[in-house]
């Protein structure tokens, strides 16, 4: 396995993603024309620049503490593969105590 | 995925189903608020029209011929009762398939949604539907909006109705070639580096981002957050005006949206309400929606600013030339049309890039096989295993391709490098733009490099596809809106062209008033 290689094999488990080996290579071959072309930003004199800002972002404010209504149970449960007692009935992720 | 298959063939002719079909969106309310059009015949045309374009065409993943019809039918059922019916009444509108339509599949083009309906309408799609219109569809997307050309769908490429060799543009591929081909007047796409206007463009439409915050995104799949806008395509600029009417206005479940100030006064904040800035409401519609984005004929005292660095290499002279022709429309106005400098521009492309795919890698991450639609993989292997299948096998190339970036633009050691630098960039490129509105109404560039791109031109090579975003992404760095207006054809092809016009944030009703007064010089 090449450096490369672990590089992508590094970048397919930050990103929970596996590619298949006949696919692996031309990403990768993709991601390093693009990145090569997303060097430029490392030229760019970008120096005492502020982060970019929505030009008219409403300030953040907490919104009232009141009731609303919210998507019925039934309606949530519509598309759950399984339901249970009005809950999501999910694969088990811990063992028995 | 369409209801009552796609015959080949044109569907059967309703009586006045040609007249209409290229009226305006406000001119049919006005008819079916009048009574002298049902909005039964109205959607049954377009629903028609529809199922007839869908083997060429493909623009269409659903078309919800049964609920469209019942929608009509309350429509005129309300008129007929003496109840107000909505400016936007009978309209048959088609709805990109990443806004959440309750009871709607709703897919993003992906297959990790395959089998996702949604329980809730988004919010612009409430306000239109609250508004009179009827939604006949959910149209076809480059998946979760990723690409620009709408071949990256797992509902296979929408074809451009002026030429099925051709794209029909991305992302709001769908949405682009329903208007383009005559089949609605009105359609709602997203717009996160062009995703409405280059369509629009490619297609022969207008097409329109409001500024960031001007609609609310409630409703719409997110793909990169600091981008991402509700967009709008249309016949013509009166039929975007007339949707923005209805659908702005502040949204408590979008904390980015803001009231966006139409006609002199801002829109108030609601949700679900018809009401607008500079509508009758009520029965009356006709031309009083877009009523204040009207043209009068007179630019004099307008200043315009063509963007020097979009306005040679890089653009075919298709390109070229209908930008010269839109500048001498508008100074036959009597406007005044500059050039301006943005050094920013050489940079835009790998900013926008490298910001759109950092936001997707954490956007998409909720898409694990945990929480939504498909899985792919035995449950005892456990659940990162579970993931990684589950996204290698379900997310399309282009997606992984800008997961997978975006994770690399965010990972430790190239944050700065990356993303803190793209945003600075973006910052300096927004100054630049800023200070160019200051002295000119709007900046004018082409919208594409040229006329739409044959099928499987930019699909070996995803580099050339991006830098072809480079006029219209500038808009979403910066946060203001921008319009595409259908500008003369190629030569040879006849393939239309268009010509974007960009204004300062907020000041979405003037940038329209500008576009409706192009449209008009244009002839």
């Amino acid at each position: 396995m090449t450096q490369a290689d672990d590089r992508l094999e590094h970048l397919q488990r930050l990103a929970r993603l596996d590619l298949a080996p006949e696919e692996a290579a031309e990403v990768a071959a993709d991601l390093v024309t693009l990145l090569d072309y997303l060097a430029r930003l490392q030229a760019a004199d970008v120096e005492g620049e502020d982060e970019w800002r929505p030009p008219l972002a409403p300030a953040a404010a907490m919104r009232a503490d009141v009731l609303a209504p919210s998507l019925p149970t039934a309606l949530a449960l519509a598309l759950a593969p399984a339901a249970k007692d009005g809950f999501f009935e999910v694969p088990r992720t811990l063992e028995d105590a | 995925m369409t209801s009552g298959g796609a015959p080949a063939q044109p569907g059967p002719a309703r009586p006045g189903a040609s007249a209409r079909r290229g009226a305006s969106a406000p001119a049919i309310a006005a008819l079916v608020a009048q009574g002298a059009l049902s909005a039964a015949e109205t959607v049954a045309a377009a629903l028609d029209m529809a199922e007839a374009a869908q083997a060429e065409l493909n623009a269409f993943i659903v078309i919800d011929r049964a609920g469209a019809e019942a929608a009509a039918a309350a429509v005129d059922e309300r008129r007929a009762a003496g109840l107000p019916v909505g400016p936007l009444a009978g309209v048959p509108v088609a709805v990109k398939d990443n806004l959440a339509t309750a009871g709607l599949p709703t897919t993003a083009a992906s297959r990790i949604l395959a089998g996702y309906v949604s329980p809730f309408d988004a919010t612009v799609v409430a306000r239109l539907k609250a508004a009179g219109a009827v939604v006949i569809g959910k149209t076809n997307l480059d998946e979760f909006g990723m690409g620009s050309t709408g071949e990256n769908s797992s509902f296979g490429p929408t074809r451009n109705p002026h030429d099925r060799g051709r794209v029909a543009g991305g992302s709001s591929s769908g949405s682009a070639a329903a208007v383009g081909a005559g089949i609605v007047p009105l359609a709602l796409g997203s717009d996160t580096g062009g995703s409405s206007r280059l369509p629009a463009a490619f297609c022969g439409a207008v097409g329109f981002k409001p500024t960031y915050g001007g609609l609310s995104r409630y409703g719409l799949f997110s793909y990169a957050s600091s981008l991402d806008q509700v967009g709008l395509l249309g016949r013509s600029v009166e039929d975007v005006a007339a949707a923005l009417g209805v659908m702005a206005g502040a949204d408590p479940r979008d904390a980015t949206s803001f009231a966006l100030e139409l006609a002199g006064r801002a829109v108030g904040s609601r949700a679900g309400s018809p009401a607008g800035a500079g509508q009758s409401g009520g029965t009356q519609s006709g031309g009083a929606p877009a009523g204040w984005a009207a043209a009068a004929g007179d630019l004099t005292g307008v200043r315009f600013g063509v963007v020097a660095e979009l306005s040679g290499e890089g653009f075919s002279q298709d390109a070229l030339a209908s930008l010269a022709v839109a500048r001498a429309a508008l100074e036959a106005r009597g406007a005044e049309v500059v050039e301006v400098s943005l050094p920013g521009v050489a940079l835009a492309v790998a900013c926008y890039y490298v910001i759109a795919a950092a936001e997707a890698s954490s956007n998409l991450a909720r898409y694990s096989g945990m929480l939504y639609g498909q899985r792919v993989g035995a449950e005892r292997d456990g659940q990162e295993p579970v993931m990684r299948a589950t996204r290698g096998a379900l997310f399309g190339r282009e997606v992984k391709r800008r997961i997978l970036l975006g994770s690399f633009a965010l990972s430790a050691g190239h944050y700065d490098a990356y993303y803190g630098r793209a945003l600075k960039a973006r910052q300096r490129l927004t100054r630049e733009m800023d200070a160019a509105l200051e002295h000119s109404s709007a900046l004018i560039t082409p919208t594409a490099p040229g006329p739409a791109y044959a099928i499987d031109e930019k699909t070996a090579d995803p580099l050339s596809m991006y830098v072809g975003d480079v006029a219209t992404c500038l808009a979403n760095l910066s946060g203001g809106p921008a319009v595409s207006v259908p500008c003369g054809a190629a030569v040879g092809s006849g393939l239309p062209l268009g010509v974007q016009l960009i204004g300062r944030a907020g000041a979405d009703a003037a940038l329209l008033r500008l576009a409706a007064e192009l449209e008009v010089a244009l002839g």
